[in-house]
This record gives structure tokens, sequence and C-alpha cells, in this order.
């Protein structure tokens, strides 16, 4: 890295060679910044009616890859997580997609052209937990281990976040 | 060729059915299945878009709202065939220097199909829809079957037909409706015009139209009327004029009736009094010639007598002699009285054949004509009207001369009419010459006389050196009862009968040639055979 950035203030590459590595490599810097962040704590939370209490994180990344679509009680899974672009977004992606954001960005994209449920997106936890709240079978990501009211906290492989 | 009005209204109304039927049997179903296959293509292209977009939205917003909706409604379509996303992949060489662009399926519904076979044909419409985010570079492809298309262009179609069928149905019964509406009071008229063209008047039965044929139809039988009531006008007028006519008719008729007895009798009186004036002339002529009949029977008459007295002596001298014995005497004086006898007898037959020809001359009736030997008698005329014009002025002498063609031979003729003709004109001839000696006592008449024969007639001209014939009085000298001779001494028809003798009796021509003082010629033609 150090070696490519001393090639680029050198002026050893072609200006179009010169644009695409910096794009590149400033993907690179946030890939470094974001494993930082993925190394937050993320915690289920989700409505009192559908969700379990305890989960395997197998089967949280199933639900959260659509792959299951309704809970034990038959009631309908209702995903919500926070956008890719936030910290808990993008840990989400990591811990529970093994992908960066733009992949599941696309991997949503083509489930949704299936026609398999999508996530619902939030820019803030607030929104996030008000949801979760309000929403029957919804369940969602978000930093800390604090379940607002009307809301539980779900256990991943028996403890409060993952 | 004659195109009566109803095919002409026929054929106007077919050529607009037909051609109404092509553009709703052809050109609409044409137009109509194109409009529709345009709109679907853009129908399809807009769900392409729209998907896209949802696309857009979901990799850029991460809502996903948008493109689910849109897939559901796409999905929801019978005729998708198929929906897929395609990422473009820019794939670079080694040095970085070239790149090539890879599509590859991401996703596709359904699944199996791909997406090498999504070619546009007619049984398919296959629409791409690029869209470009940050995170990747893609088309929405989808495909819809143009069964739905097809389906309607035939209905189109089917509606275009049963339409046309319709349109033709009604176009043609309204055709021939209106070609009865309009023919049949044309044609009426027609038949009406050509009944009144042949003259009959009679009141014409033609159904009245509420349009412009209509009051043409009234406006005929108005006319019909008033032709009809002229016409009666003229008739009545015409049977007047005619009643007037015949009346007219028949007084001039009456009248023409009574003018022709009239004419008839004056006709007849006419006649009687014509004969009575030839007969005058004739005798008026015949005075003339007893003069010089008189003269030339006496001189075979004083022969006679004096021969007869002769041998009344000579035979009494014989007797003498007889007795006497003296025999050559006898002889001698039997030869005298032999000689003598005939010379009586010779003068006798000339005196015979004088009266004979004064019988002629007299003859009432029209002689026929037959061979006449002309110089003889010129010859005859001249001296017969010589000697009578000797016998009435004893002092008159005039030189003749003739010339006579002995060739001439005999010519078909009537010789009394012609005898008569000589005789006026040799008699006019002599009276001229004496009233020129009266006035000039130095003068000397002489009269010409000659023949001529030529190839188609014989001429007669009997030329005078008298007083001449006056010009003013040169046209009327052939016309009936001009004379200038005084009252009572001529008729006036001397020269006019010449005239109708020679002219109209011998198909000649008779010319007067005259100098005032110096003279007149006489020329007759008279045609031989």
């Amino acid at each position: 890295m150090l070696s490519y950035l001393l090639m680029l203030k050198t002026g050893n590459l072609k200006k179009s060679t010169q644009n695409q590595h910096m794009k590149l490599s400033l993907a690179a810097i946030l890939i470094f910044i974001s494993s930082l962040v993925n190394a937050q704590d993320l915690s289920v939370i989700a409505n009192d009616k559908g969700a379990p209490g305890q989960l395997k994180l197998t089967e949280l990344q199933s639900i959260f890859q659509g792959k299951t679509t309704k809970w034990t009680n038959g009631s309908k899974v209702v995903l919500a997580m926070m956008k890719t672009n936030t910290d808990a977004g993008q840990a989400t992606c990591q811990k529970l997609f093994q992908m960066n954001a733009d992949e599941v960005k696309k991997y949503w994209l083509t489930q949704s052209m299936k026609g398999i449920e999508t996530p619902v997106f939030f820019n803030g936890i607030a929104e996030l937990k008000e949801f979760v709240v309000k929403t029957p079978g919804a369940i969602g990501i978000v930093e800390g281990s604090e379940a607002p009211a009307g809301s539980r906290l779900v256990m991943v492989d028996g403890k409060k976040s993952f | 060729m004659f195109i009566g009005v109803k095919t002409k209204i026929l054929l106007t109304v077919l050529a607009i059915v037909l051609l109404f039927t092509f553009f709703s049997l052809y050109y609409f179903p044409s137009q109509q299945g194109g409009a529709l296959l345009r709109n679907y293509r853009n129908e399809v292209q807009n769900q392409a878009k729209t998907i896209a977009l949802g696309a857009r939205i979901a990799l850029n917003e991460q809502n996903f709202e948008g493109i689910k909706t849109a897939m559901d409604f796409v999905k929801g379509n019978e005729a998708l065939r198929f929906v897929g996303l395609l990422q473009t992949d820019t794939i670079w060489n080694d040095d970085h220097s070239k790149f090539d662009l890879k599509d590859s399926l991401l996703v596709g519904f359904p699944e199996i199909m791909g997406t090498e076979a999504l070619v546009s044909s007619d049984s398919l419409i296959v629409m791409r829809e690029p869209f470009r985010t940050e995170i990747m570079n893609g088309d929405i492809i989808l495909a819809f079957s143009t069964d739905a298309i097809k389906y309607g262009q035939r209905k189109i179609w089917l509606t275009a037909l049963l339409v046309s069928s319709i349109i033709f149905g009604i176009g043609m019964l309204l055709g021939l409706w209106l070609s009865r509406n309009i023919s049949h009071p044309v044609l009426a008229l027609r038949k009406a015009a050509k009944r009144v063209g042949e003259g009959d008047l009679s009141p014409v039965e033609l159904k009245r139209t509420k349009d412009e044929i209509g009051e043409l139809t009234l406006a005929f039988k108005n006319m019909v009327a008033d032709i009809k009531k002229l016409s009666d006008l003229t008739l009545v007028q015409e049977k007047e004029k005619q009643h007037l006519l015949a009346t007219q008719n028949e007084a001039l008729e009456k009248q023409v009736e009574e003018r022709t007895m009239e004419l008839k009798q004056s006709l007849t009186d006419l006649q009687a009094a014509q004969s009575q004036l030839i007969q005058a002339e004739k005798m008026a002529s015949l005075g003339e010639l007893t003069a010089g009949i008189a003269h030339e029977i006496q001189n075979p008459l004083n022969f006679v007598n004096n021969f007869s007295e002769l041998n009344t002596e000579l035979s009494d001298e014989l007797l003498v002699e007889i007795n006497s014995g003296n025999t050559e005497e006898v002889k001698e004086l039997a030869a005298t009285i032999k000689e003598n006898s005939q010379k009586i007898t010779f003068h006798g037959k000339r005196a015979d054949a004088i009266v004979k020809s004064m019988l002629q001359h007299s003859r009432q009736e029209n002689g026929k004509k037959e061979p006449a030997d002309i110089n003889g008698l010129v010859d005859e005329y001249l001296r017969l009207a010589y000697h009578g014009m000797r016998s009435k002025d004893k002092s008159f002498y005039a030189k003749c001369e003739t010339d006579l063609d002995s060739t001439i031979g005999m010519v078909e003729m009537v010789p009394q009419d012609i005898g008569r003709v000589l005789l006026n004109i040799i008699n006019n001839a002599f009276l001229a010459m004496a009233d020129k000696k009266k006035a000039d006592p130095d003068y000397t008449p002489v009269l010409k006389v000659s023949t001529h024969k030529y190839a188609e007639t014989v001429e007669i001209k009997i030329s005078d050196n008298g007083t001449g014939i006056p010009s003013n009085i040169v046209d009327k000298i052939f016309q009936p009862f001009f004379t200038t001779r005084p009252t009572g001494e001529g008729t006036g028809l001397g020269l006019s009968l010449s005239y109708d003798i020679i002219t109209k009796g011998h198909q000649g021509e008779i010319k007067l040639e005259t100098v005032e003082g110096e003279g007149t010629s006489f020329v007759i033609f008279i045609p031989v055979p």
C-alpha cells in the first residue's frame, strides 16, 4: 500500500490508470476502517410476537439472508437492518452475510427480483427500534444490547450480542 | 357510350364504398396494428425502465419497494416470457490498455432461460434498459410475447372486416336507395319531356320530391301547363284562321271559277276573233293576190282566146282550101291549127295551175309538211306579188333580182304557209319602195331575192332599198295587230303570223336587218334534215 501511494506521488502511473488505482486505494482504506468498526458488538431485537427468544448464529444468518421466511408460529418474518453506510449496517454485512456492503445490496437486489421479501433498511437505530416494536414478526440488528419496550432481546448462541 | 344517371350514382357510391372499405379493411387495421405494436413496445420499454429505476433506487437508497412492486407487476403479466438483470463487468487486459464489457446474468425469471435466445421477433418483443450506479452497471432485460398483440391485431382485422362488410352493405343499400330516389324522378321527368317533345301535352303525372329535382318537376309541370295553354290558344287561333282561310278559299274558288268561265268565254271569243282575223288576213292576202292572179290568168286566157279565134279563122280557111282541093295549103293550115291547139292547151293548163295555186292558198286547214321546190315557190310568189302590186298601182315599177341556189332541191315545208310568208314580206317591200318612190321620183326600186343552202338550213333573203323601218318600232313589228298602214288597209297580223309560221311551224328563224331610209332585209332560215 505504501509503495503504491509512493508510486502515485511520484507520478509513475498513467492518468487513467491513476484514477482507477485511486479508487481502489480509497476502497481499501474504507475496508480497513470498516474492519475496525466491525469489531463492535451487535445485538438482535425482535417484536414480542414471532421471533423466538434464542437463536443460533447460523439460524440468524439464515433468517437475515431471506432463507427463513416464517417463524415457528407461522407468522411472517420481517427483517429490519441499518443501512450499509452505517457502522451497524456494515458490521451486519460482515457478520451475517460475510459480504461487503455493495455485495449485500446486490444480493438483496437479486433476491427482490426473485420475489423474496427484502429487509427494511433504516438510517437510525431509533427508527429501526420503533419499527420492530410496531411490526409483528419483525426482527432487527442494532448496536448495543438494550431492547426497547414492546420488544425483546434475542439471544444469539446464548449471548446478548454477537 | 351512354351511361344512365342510375348507373352513375351507383358507380359513384360503389367507388366511395370500395375506397372506404379498402381503408377500413386494409389501411385502418394496418395502421391500428402498427400502433398497437408500437404502444406495446413502448409499454414493455416503460416496464423495463421502471424495473431499472427500481434497481437504481434499491442499490442507491436500499429501498426495494419500487423494484418489488415493478417485478410483481411484470410477473403478473401473462405475456411475460423473461425478465432478468444483467451485470456488465469491465474486463481489462493485463496491462490495462484495453478492456472488454462482459454481460453476466445475475438473476432471471424464469431461471432456466438464457439471454442468448432473447432476440426480438414476430412472436417476441425484447427490450433492454440500462442502469448505472456506483455499485454496478447493467441492464434490465425484458421479453414479452406478442400473442396478445397478434390477438389484438386479429381482433382489429376481424372488426375491420365486420365494419367493412357492414359499411359495404349499408353503402350499397344507400347507393341503391339514392340511385332509385334520384334517378327515378329524373327518368320519369325525361320520359315526360320526351312525351311532351312528341306533342303529347296531356297533364303530367310526376311525384314531387322535396329537393331540387322536385323543384325541377314542379317547374316542368308548370311549363307543360303553360305550353298546353298556349297550344290550345294557338290551336283555336289556327282553327279560326283555317276557317277564315277556307271561307276565303271558297270565295276565291268561286271567283276563280267565275273568272275562269269569263276567261274561257273571252278565250273562245278571242279564238273566234283570231280565226276571223286570220281569215281576214288570208282574204286580204288573197285580195292582194287576186290582181296578180287575174293578170296571170288573163295572159293564158288571152292566148286561149286568140288562138281559138285564130283556129276558127284557120278552120274556115281550111274548109275553103279543102273545097278548092289545094292539098298543100290544107296540110299547112292543119299543122298551124294543131300548133295553135297545142298552145291553147299549154296556156289552159297554165291557167289551171294558177287557179289550183289560188285554191291551195285559200285552203282553211293547216297543211302538212311535204317536199316542195323552194326556188319555184319564191319565183311564183314574187311574180304574184309584183303583178298584184302593179294591178293596184299601174305606175309602180321595181327591178326584181333573183339569186336562187339551184342545189337546194326539195325541202320539207308547208308550201302554202311559206308562200304566205313570202307574199307578206315581198308585199311589204313593194309598199315601202312605192312610198319611197313617191317621195323621190329619181329613185329606182330594187328588190333582191336570194336563196342559199347551208349544211343544216336553207336561207331565203328578201332585201329592198325602200324606206327602211324606224328604230323605235323595230321591236314591235312582229307583234300581233301592229301596223303602220292606215286603218282598214292592214290587219297587223301579217308579220306576226309569218313569225309564228317560221318559228313554231317550221322550227326556223326569221331575222330583220334594217336601216331607216336605206332599206330592209328579211332573212328566213328553214332547217333541213
